[in-house]
């Protein structure tokens, strides 16, 4: 049992890596420039000469200067900046032409000598995104202490990069060691330090704590409920099979798993939280805004009666999957030999029932509940959209349409750990409570 | 091929609701083909927009328009926009159940057919072809973002026909050969699609795409389906290959191409209707979710859950909410019945032979 946990532990560790690799790529595809907006929430002025200088030092703050990642394949022509040390200004400079395919030999030419004029001159040349960019700063007031001569040499270094493009380019691997992004990236998340939102510069922590205790407790509440009522529902009609009550409580259950919980959801909202139609249908409470409060029990003390709506449209579709499983598991198990022979010997009805039909029928459906738990995830998603609840789902919901996305890719990390975790926590209660699955 | 269809509705007479769910599809696949034609027949057009006309309800009369089921908050009569959202939904469902169909299809024959050590190949065939692979990717990826152009063309072909060639070359040489862990690769992959959120995912990838229509939203999904799909190719050619009349087949020297094409495709088959019922719905309903939340989906285009979305806003409207959450509903409904259907219909055909 316990080689086969220990197993199992170690097999979840690749599949944490590879989702990790899918959230860095993803972080860093991101359309927004992080460094910017961060310097924005801390007032410096995007126009300002010391902008400049503020971002270059954020960049080496954030480590974000660093390669991506462990290895890289690149093109030839900016394979080679990763080994230069220039300043961030002049590396970002250099990977812009680098990317226009200009020689490397020529690029670094023309930065050392823009690297000749003075710091604020400089700067102004460095922002540039292509050579013929530089030309047309040259003549801004702002560069009119430069001499003639350096000028000119600018323009005929730039005229020669221009005719001296490579066009041929081949793919190069590069090994960057443990100086890099992703690094840096996943040790600061093992540590719990997941830098702060882009919106209010809170921690993401702090907020993706705060919101997960309500989507565990939903998730929790609605799980045990749907459970209790399937299980009831589900042996009930297993063991009277084909009856009246069985043929149309199935057949009524098959409709609600298909109902879009977005469609009840809304249903319920438009008809029993407004007056609109009649006087007795206002009988949930609206969807308002939820109190701000510090304390997690005091909120849900204020809020709970919230959460009933919520809870029944989570339940209906879910108890109509699992209580048809139940059923299907039940009749399956109500067929095979032994329990006819408990039957035709003649153990009682009810023996039968608690001591061989549904302990040996609920093992396999504990890995469909498992199987339940990442769906529910997902769908508790828009359940804390429509109704307003300030869990995971929700923050995630938010921070994507605020382009918050130091928050999103977190988020999902922590969900994809949460899945995995559930799938090994069902495989081992399987392996616990079925003695014929042999182990390692 | 008419008896055949007849026999189908014949055994669809027996279960339950089935009769109804064929209709349903049927209905939802003639609306969502003609559906411009069907608009101009109904005189009605979802796309101008007649601030006084807003939210009228079902079987009222504007100055000049009869809305059937009423308008919505911009004034835009709800009948066009669920022929509208009909359309929508059938293409991103056809689109993105193909593309995941064909690539599952075929990764997961290949996978189930060979195994690990179905393909075997020496040290310096290996070597070589994952380097290949590697730079192949590279252009590929530059044809992909700089343009297609000579300078990665030619690389790119070149890499590709020098890698078959010096790969036959090489296996004719005396060096020990191993299997390629094909199926262990996908195994892990197929694991890790496990871990992952779905809708998270397809929530912050939609919404990172830049040019968004419904055919990136088509692509994302089955990026994330086709798995499905190979899982369960692999499971049915894993069973399929055991037979005894697949042994006598490759026996007597039939090609593997046709092995798997004419022999172990068809037999896979029934498990896989399964699955393409039950991914249509899947992708209905995570379509209809997108659109209600409003992440990914462009933004002029029409669907049944953009429209649900609307209702939130104006709770008296209740045509809003009822009309094309139904319509979410049936479609979702008849394509669970049908995989129903088809598992059962499996199940009875896998006893019958035993």
């Amino acid at each position: 049992m316990f080689i086969y946990i220990i197993k199992r532990l170690l097999l979840f560790i690749p599949t944490l890596v590879l989702v990790s690799c899918i959230a860095f790529f993803l972080k860093n595809n991101v359309p927004s420039d992080p460094v910017e907006t961060l310097l924005s929430l801390q007032g410096v002025d995007d126009s300002s000469e010391a902008f400049i200088v503020a971002y270059d030092e954020k960049v080496i703050e954030l480590g974000m200067n660093l390669p991506l990642f462990y290895f890289s394949i690149q093109s030839n022509y900016t394979s080679w900046l990763d080994k230069t040390k220039l300043e961030s200004s002049a590396k970002r400079f250099a990977k812009e032409l680098a990317n226009e395919k200009y020689n490397v030999s020529d690029v670094l030419e023309l930065i050392s000598l823009i690297y000749q004029l003075e710091d604020k001159e400089r700067r102004t040349l460095l922002v540039c995104q292509a050579p013929r960019e530089v030309i047309e700063r040259l003549d801004r007031p702002q560069l009119d202490r430069v001499g003639l001569e350096m000028k000119s040499m600018i323009r005929s270094q730039v005229g020669r990069m221009e005719g001296n493009k490579e066009h041929w380019h081949y793919p190069v691997l590069s090994w960057h060691g443990f100086e890099n992004q992703y690094h840096n990236w996943i040790l600061n998340f093992i540590k719990g330090d997941y830098g702060v939102s882009l919106v209010d510069a809170q921690p993401v922590f702090r907020k993706l704590w705060n919101s997960m205790k309500w989507t565990l407790m939903l998730l929790v509440i609605s799980l045990t409920i749907s459970g209790l009522i399937s299980f009831v529902l589900g042996i009930y009609n297993g063991i009277n099979q084909g009856t009246r009550f069985d043929r149309w409580s199935n057949g009524i259950l098959f409709l609600f798993y298909s109902i879009p919980k977005f469609w009840l959801a809304t249903l319920m909202i438009i008809f029993f939280t407004t007056a609109e139609y009649g006087n007795w249908t206002n009988i949930f409470s609206t969807v308002g805004d939820w109190p701000r409060m510090t304390g997690f029990f005091e909120m849900f003390y204020v809020s709970a009666h919230k959460l009933i709506l919520p809870i029944i449209v989570i339940v209906i579709p879910d108890v109509a999957y699992l209580s048809r499983l139940i059923r299907a598991s039940i009749i399956n198990e109500n067929n095979k030999e032994y329990i006819k022979t408990a039957r035709s010997k003649g153990v009682p009805k009810r023996d039968i029932l608690r001591k061989h039909l549904v302990p040996n029928s609920l093992i396999p459906t504990i890995t469909l509940f498992a199987g339940v738990l990442p769906g529910a995830l997902g769908s508790s998603l828009i359940i804390e959209v429509i109704f307003n609840i300030p869990g995971v789902g929700r923050l995630m919901y938010e921070s994507i349409k605020t382009a918050d996305w130091a928050i999103v890719f977190p988020i999902i990390m922590i969900v994809s750990i949460l899945t995995v975790v559930i799938f090994l926590v069902a495989d081992i209660l399987i392996a616990w409570l079925n003695p014929k699955i042999k182990l390692g | 091929m008419m008896d055949s269809v007849r026999n189908m509705w014949k055994i669809a007479s027996n279960h339950g609701g089935l009769r109804f769910s064929i209709i349903v599809i049927f209905v939802w696949i003639i609306i969502a083909l003609f559906a411009p034609l069907l608009e101009s027949f109904l005189g009605v057009v979802f796309s101008n927009l007649q601030p006084e006309n807003s939210l009228l309800p079902p079987f009222s009369k504007s100055d000049d328009l009869f809305h059937v089921l009423g308008t919505d908050y911009l004034g835009r009569d709800l009948l066009a926009g669920m022929i509208h959202g009909a359309r929508v939904a059938f293409i991103i469902a056809l689109a993105s159940v193909s593309i995941s169909l064909i690539l599952g299809l075929s990764i997961g024959l290949v996978i189930g057919f060979y195994g690990d050590s179905g393909i075997r190949k020496n040290l310096i065939q290996q070597i070589l072809i994952y380097v290949s692979i590697v730079v192949g990717v590279y252009y590929f990826m530059s044809m992909v973002n700089d343009g297609v152009s000579i300078y990665n063309l030619i690389p790119f072909l070149g890499i590709v026909v020098l890698t078959v060639g010096l790969d036959r070359l090489i296996d004719k040489l005396p060096f020990k050969k191993y299997g390629v862990p094909l199926d262990l690769i996908m195994q892990r992959l197929f694991e890790l699609r496990e871990g992952l959120p779905g809708l998270f995912i397809i929530l912050s990838v939609a919404a990172l795409i830049t040019s968004q229509s419904i055919f990136s939203v088509a692509i994302i999904i089955s990026i994330l389906y086709w798995m499905t799909f190979a899982r369960h190719a692999r499971a049915e050619t894993l069973q399929v290959k055991e037979e005894d009349y697949i042994m006598s087949a490759q026996s007597s020297g039939v090609s593997d191409f046709r092995l798997l094409i004419y022999h172990i495709l068809p037999n896979a088959m029934p498990s896989i209707f399964v699955i393409i019922a039950f991914t249509f719905g899947a992708v209905i309903l995570l379509e209809s979710s997108l659109s209600f939340l409003g992440i990914g989906m462009p933004v002029e285009e029409v669907s049944w859950g953009k429209i649900l979305a609307g209702a939130r806003k104006s709770p008296k409207a209740w045509w809003l909410a009822v009309f094309p959450g139904m319509a979410i509903f049936l479609v979702l409904y008849a394509f669970n019945n049908l995989a129903d259907y088809f598992a059962q219909y499996q199940r009875r055909n896998d006893k019958a032979d035993k």
